[in-house]
C-alpha cells in the first residue's frame, strides 16, 4: 500500500512535470487517503464504468487531476500509460482537469471548486430516490456511497455552504466528503484568510464531522471505516495532510501548489521512497499485482457477479 | 413521466413548478418528485448536474431569471458536461413589473444565448411553451433553460395541428402573416409577439401591410436551410426585432434599413402596464415607430 501511494505521487508529479504546467501539490498530499480508499474501500468495476451500484468518486479539487488518471490507471480502467504520459496535451484526453465523459471513470467535471461537492450531493440524493423506487426491504439493488474528495478551496466557496446545508436537512448519509486540509492555497497560508472552524461548520449543517491524520494509513482506513457504518447523516473527514507530502523542500509550501517541483526535487522524493530516480512513470511490478488483487476482489461484487446472483 | 423531477429555490407560489399528484422529497423519505432546494439557485443548478449524471432522472429546476447569474457556475458546468438539466426561468422581463431593476433581467438572456451547447427557448404563449417543453425533454446531449414571462400571455395558436408544432421546432417562424405584400418583417420572442401582433393590426388599419415571425430559438432557427430562413425572414425590406432585453443579439437579422427595439437600462419599478408604455413595448409605440420607418 505505501508503494501504491508513492507510486500516486511520483506518477502525478512526473505528469506536471513533462507538462511545465499542473498541480502536483494537491496529488502528493492526499495520495495516502486515496490509496486506502480505492484499495479497501471504494467498489467499482474497471471493466463496467456504468455499473449502476458502483460507489461515485467525485474528485471535488479538480486541479489534483494527476492523481485522478493515475488511480483511473493503475486499478485497471481503460487509460492508457500514454494518455499519463501526455497530461493536458492536445490530442489526448487526460486534460489539465478531469472532463466527464472524455475518460471512463470520471464521474463528472470538477475544476471550478466547490460544483464537484454540489453534483456529489445531487448524485446523493438521486442514490437516495433509486433506493426509495427499486430497493425493498430484503433486496437492496441500489445500495453504494458516494465519495467527494474536496480542498480548502471547495470548502470556502460559498457552494459549499448551500450544497452541504441542504444535504444535512435531507440527511444523506450515503455521502462522504473528505476533506484535504493542508492549510495551503495559491497566496500562501490559510491563516490570510480563513479562519473558520470547518467542523463546527459542518456539525451546525447536521454533518458527523471526523478528524484524523492524512498520513496515517491506518488511522485513514479506520476513520473511512466508521463513516460508512455511520447512518443518519452526511459524512465530513477532515483529513489534516501536507501538501507536496514527500519532497524535500516543497512540503508545506504555497509554491507546490500550482507549478511542477523541478527535476531535482522530484528526483529526491523518488529516492526517499525507494524508487528509481532516474526513470519516469515508473510503476513498480508489485503496485501493479497488488491494484490486479484489488481489482480482483471487487469484480467479485461487481456487476457481473451481482447479475449471476439474481439468475441464480 | 415518472422520471421527471424538479422543484424551486423558494419560489414554488411564483413560479409555479409543482407536480400535482407528486409528494415532496424530505428527510428520510425520497418516493416523491417534488423537491425543495431552499433558497439556494447555486446548489440547486449543482444538485441538478449530479441526479443527471447518477443516470436515472431528468431534473428542472426553478427561479427568476435574474437570479440565473446565482447559477451560471453550475449552469456552464451542465453545458460543458452535456447534462440533461432543465432550467426554468420565469419573470423574465421588466414587466415583471413593481420588484424594481433589482429583479428586473436585461442581459440575461443574451449572456445564456451566448453559452455554447445551452438551448434557451423564450416561448410566445401557453402553445410554444409545451413545444418547448417537448424540445427540452429530448434534448437529451445538453440543458435547456426555458425563458417564461411572469404575466399571462394571450394563447396566440387558435389551431394546435402538427405544423404547429412543426414550425416552433424550427426555432422562428411566421406566427401572423402579411395581408398580401409585407413591407416589414417584425421579429419577436415571448411576451413581445403578442406586442408584435397589436402593432401589425394597428398598422393594418392604416394601410400597412407586415409581417410577424416568432423566434424562440435564433440559434436553432439559423440552423435551418438557407431557403428556409429567406422564406421567413424576407429579403429587401425592413426587419425590426422586438425583445424586452438587450438588443445584441438581434443585429444579426437586422441591417442598417431596420430597428431594434430593446433596453439600454436596468429598468424600474413601476406596474407593467407602465413599464410598457415608458420603454416602447406597447402594439400601438412599436406601430409608430414602424411607421415613421415607412415615411422616411
Amino acid at each position: 500500500m505505501d508503494l501504491l501511494s508513492s507510486t500516486l505521487r511520483t506518477l502525478s508529479a512526473d505528469m506536471v512535470q513533462k507538462a511545465k504546467s499542473g498541480h502536483p501539490g494537491m496529488p502528493l498530499g492526499i495520495a495516502d487517503v486515496a490509496s486506502v480508499l480505492w484499495s479497501d474501500h471504494l467498489s467499482f468495476d474497471p471493466e463496467e464504468p456504468n455499473w449502476l451500484n458502483r460507489d461515485r468518486f467525485i474528485l471535488s479539487a479538480g486541479h489534483a487531476s494527476p492523481l485522478l488518471y493515475s488511480l483511473l490507471h493503475l486499478f485497471g480502467y481503460k487509460v492508457s500509460l500514454e494518455e499519463i504520459q501526455n497530461y493536458g496535451q492536445f490530442d489526448y484526453k487526460t486534460a489539465g482537469h478531469p472532463e466527464y465523459g472524455s475518460l471512463p471513470g470520471i464521474e463528472c467535471t470538477t475544476g471550478p471548486l466547490g460544483q464537484g461537492i454540489g453534483m456529489a450531493c445531487g448524485m446523493a440524493l438521486a442514490e437516495k430516490m433509486a433506493q426509495a423506487r427499486f430497493n425493498t426491504e430484503d433486496i437492496k439493488i441500489i445500495d453504494h456511497n458516494i465519495f467527494a474528495i474536496c480542498g480548502d478551496g471547495c470548502i470556502m466557496e460559498g457552494i459549499s455552504a448551500e450544497a452541504s446545508s441542504l444535504a444535512g436537512h435531507l440527511k444523506l448519509d450515503n455521502l462522504i466528503l473528505l476533506y484535504d486540509s493542508n492549510n495551503i492555497t495559491i497566496e500562501g497560508s490559510t491563516d490570510i484568510t480563513f479562519s473558520d472552524d470547518t467542523a463546527k461548520r459542518y456539525e451546525s449543517y447536521g454533518w458527523k464531522v471526523y478528524t484524523a491524520d492524512g498520513h496515517n494509513k491506518e488511522e485513514i482506513k479506520k476513520v473511512i471505516e466508521e463513516a460508512i457504518s455511520y447512518k443518519g447523516a452526511p459524512k465530513l473527514i477532515i483529513f489534516k495532510t501536507h501538501i507536496a507530502y514527500g519532497t524535500p523542500t516543497k512540503q508545506d509550501s504555497a509554491s507546490s501548489h500550482g507549478v511542477p517541483l523541478g527535476e531535482d526535487e522530484i528526483k529526491e522524493m523518488k529516492k526517499k521512497f525507494g524508487l528509481p530516480e532516474d526513470k519516469n512513470f515508473y510503476i513498480p511490478e508489485e503496485v501493479s499485482k497488488f491494484c490486479a488483487e484489488k481489482i480482483e476482489a471487487k469484480k467479485k461484487i461487481g456487476l457481473k457477479n451481482t447479475l449471476k446472483k439474481q439468475k441464480n | 413521466m415518472p422520471f421527471i423531477t424538479g422543484g424551486s429555490a423558494d419560489l414554488e407560489p411564483s413560479v409555479k413548478c409543482h407536480i400535482k399528484k407528486a409528494e415532496s422529497i424530505k428527510p428520510n423519505d425520497f418516493a416523491g418528485r417534488n423537491q425543495h432546494f431552499g433558497i439556494r439557485e447555486h446548489a440547486m443548478g449543482a444538485y441538478m448536474n449530479g441526479m443527471a449524471l447518477y443516470g436515472l432522472f431528468i431534473p428542472y429546476g426553478a427561479t427568476f431569471l435574474v437570479f440565473s447569474d446565482y447559477m451560471r457556475g453550475a449552469i456552464r458546468l451542465s453545458a460543458l458536461m452535456g447534462t440533461q438539466v432543465i432550467y426554468v426561468f420565469t419573470h423574465d422581463s421588466i414587466f415583471l413589473g413593481e420588484d424594481g431593476p433589482t429583479h428586473q433581467p436585461i442581459e440575461h438572456i443574451g449572456s445564456l444565448r451566448i453559452m455554447p451547447n445551452l438551448t434557451v427557448i423564450r416561448p410566445a404563449d401557453a402553445f410554444e411553451t409545451a413545444v418547448a417543453w417537448e424540445m427540452a425533454l429530448k434534448n437529451k446531449t445538453g440543458p435547456t433553460a426555458l425563458i417564461l414571462s411572469r404575466h399571462n400571455l394571450p394563447q396566440l395558436h387558435k389551431e394546435k395541428t402538427m405544423e404547429a408544432i412543426e414550425a416552433v421546432r424550427k426555432g422562428g417562424y411566421i406566427i401572423s402573416k402579411e395581408e398580401k405584400a409585407a413591407k416589414f418583417v417584425l421579429i419577436a420572442t415571448g411576451s413581445e409577439v403578442s406586442t408584435a401582433i397589436e402593432a401589425q393590426e394597428i398598422l393594418k388599419s392604416e394601410g400597412i401591410d407586415v409581417r410577424v415571425v416568432s423566434m424562440p430559438v435564433p440559434e436553432i432557427f439559423e440552423k435551418q436551410s438557407e431557403e428556409y430562413q429567406k422564406s421567413v425572414i424576407l429579403e429587401n425590406i425592413p426587419i425590426i426585432a422586438i425583445e424586452a432585453t438587450r438588443t445584441r443579439d438581434w443585429d444579426r437579422f437586422v441591417k442598417d434599413d431596420g430597428l431594434v427595439i430593446g433596453m439600454k437600462s436596468f429598468g424600474h419599478s413601476a406596474p407593467a402596464k407602465v413599464l410598457a408604455e415608458k420603454f416602447g413595448f406597447t402594439g400601438k409605440s412599436i406601430a409608430e415607430k414602424v411607421k415613421k420607418m415607412g415615411e422616411n
